[in-house]
């Protein structure tokens, strides 16, 4: 009896291990998700990523590096073309994790003598080998690590601000604007994380309220152009009325000084003041009617009176 | 006094007047309440103990994470009468920890090296996708050859959620194309953790596709943004 027990209870914890145990095939987390390094020809970087492994079973993970650029602000990773980075990192061909397990991988970064100035980029890619399923469609899965580098020399941090404006180019606004869109071309030859910040003032040049430009450190490719919305949720918005002075400062690279653009708008709380005007009109002619009234009281007392 | 008062109270553009001047100081006060706002609101304070400091450093990296939960998926025997759905369905999750811009999911196929589709070596033969004329997106219909998938998030996870890119956001037989080149299947604008895409792979195929072992291989792919 306490055997049959036993075998069923292992039965069951069995069948409830089977149900519940997850089924990623692949599951794979990387770290940092980005890394950025400005150097000089012939340096040696060293450092450490993060390889953990997520899935049940013991997995053996490879590296694959490809380029990549952006198109309309999608990133474009480029398998066929050749990468600098590729030669540049050494890292180890393979690596085996048991499941859960993480583990800090060293590598290096060797920048040839002769290295070309400007930005390099590549994605060091983290997967298992293509997997020989029975099915038609084989899936892989991979997770990436993001490298930009930039070696020094030659080169040109030219970009601009195309255009500055609050979100939906408008002039006039029922109440604070929220959120502002930059439209920022980058056109050097290395990465750009333009960044800085947004100042909004009255017409007497008191600073009502400030946004950071691109706190999330968007990073601009050789050659590519996009909108950076910068957006602030108030807890309590700034009562505004009238006009007000938005005054973007950017800056990037390795220039110090920032590019300024500025616009104006008007805010008119058309709610607020509707209700302001309405409460005006009500004591306007309520003074007014009771004033007449009282005019024609105290002239009647007068006359009562005699004066 | 009492006179003047009495004979001002009688005219009708003094009242005008009360009434205008009531308006521009509303005005006036409008304009610079925010500058007094700042002048009236107390500073924040901060209260701080006195005892011995012991100084704790940690760093946060940002990771990022991607999962699939099937390593292959089977149309079984097609036939020109059906449009068939893969089994079992993939789910794809990703998880951008502390990757303050978010992150993307990708996906690419091998096709035949040239176009995305099913392939086969002999004959050599593609299914090209989604279809012949290789369009963004296209409505499967049995007996036309197609191949594609679609892709939906689900509730699952926490943080920002995933946007899912048009060509891929479809249902019924409409499927998107799949290119030997990484295409943005769905995106985060912020941190997230375990979020979800559920991805269906759809093929139909002619009386006149050549009878073969067809296959592809789809790699998902995530990083940050």
């Amino acid at each position: 009896m306490r055997r049959l027990f036993f075998i069923l209870s292992f039965s069951f914890l069995t069948a409830a291990f089977i149900i519940i145990a997850p089924v990623s095939v692949l599951a794979v987390t990387v770290g940092p998700a980005k890394m950025e390094y400005r150097v000089d020809p012939g340096a040696v970087v060293e450092n450490t990523i993060i390889l953990i492994n997520d899935s049940g079973a013991k997995q053996t993970l490879w590296p694959a590096f490809e380029k990549f650029t952006e198109v309309n602000g999608e990133k474009k990773f480029r398998p066929a073309e050749p990468t600098e980075l590729a030669n540049w990192i050494k890292l180890p061909e393979s690596v085996t994790l048991e499941p859960a397990e993480q583990k800090r991988i060293p590598f290096t970064i060797e920048i040839p003598q002769k290295a070309p100035p400007g930005g390099h980029f590549a994605v060091i890619w983290w997967g298992t080998a293509p997997p020989q399923g029975p099915g038609q469609v084989s899936i892989v899965t991979r997770a990436g690590i993001l490298v930009y580098l930039q070696v020094s020399g030659q080169v040109n941090e030219s970009a601009e601000v195309l255009r500055f404006s609050a979100e939906g180019k408008r002039f006039f606004w029922g109440k604070m604007p929220e959120s502002f869109v930059v439209s920022f071309r980058n056109s050097g030859n290395t990465y750009q994380k333009p960044q800085g910040e947004i100042l909004i003032k009255n017409i007497f040049k008191g600073k009502i309220v400030d946004f950071g430009v691109n706190d999330v450190n968007v990073i601009f490719l050789p050659d590519t152009e996009a909108n950076l919305r910068i957006a602030k949720k108030f807890n309590k918005p700034p009562f505004a009325f009238g006009f007000y002075k938005a005054e973007l400062a950017l800056h990037w690279g390795e220039k110090p000084e920032s590019i300024k653009k500025s616009i104006w708008f008007f805010v008119f709380p058309w709610k607020q003041a509707l209700g302001g005007i309405i409460a005006l009109a009500i004591l306007f002619f309520g003074l007014k009617k009771g004033i007449r009234k009282y005019n024609q009281w105290i002239i009647k007392k007068a006359r009562e009176s005699g004066i | 006094m009492k006179k003047i008062i009495l004979r001002l109270l009688e005219r009708e553009d003094t009242l005008t007047t009360i009434g205008l001047t009531a308006v521009v100081l509303f005005v006036m006060t409008s304009w610079f309440w925010p500058s007094l706002e700042i002048l009236i609101t107390p500073p924040e304070q901060v209260s701080a103990a006195t005892t011995s400091a012991v100084t704790v450093t940690a760093s946060v990296e940002a990771t990022i994470s991607c999962s699939t939960d099937q390593s292959s998926s089977a149309f079984g025997a097609l036939t020109s009468s059906v449009i068939a759905t893969s089994t079992p369905n993939a789910s794809s999750t990703i998880s951008c920890a502390n990757a303050a811009s978010g992150c993307s999911l990708y996906v690419k196929d091998a096709g035949n090296a040239v176009n995305g589709g099913l392939a086969t070596t002999s004959p050599a033969y593609l299914i090209r996708s989604p279809n012949a004329a290789g369009d963004a997106t296209s409505t499967l219909v049995a007996g036309t050859e197609g191949y594609g998938i679609q892709a939906a998030t689900t509730t699952t996870g926490t943080g920002a959620v995933l946007g899912v890119v048009a060509r891929y956001l479809q249902t019924g037989n409409t499927v998107g194309r799949l290119d030997i080149t990484n295409q943005t299947i769905a995106s985060t604008t912020a941190t997230s953790s375990n979020r979800e895409v559920k991805i269906t792979h759809k093929a139909a195929i002619s009386s006149v596709t050549p009878a073969g072992s067809y296959s592809d291989t789809t790699t998902y792919e995530c990083s940050a943004n």
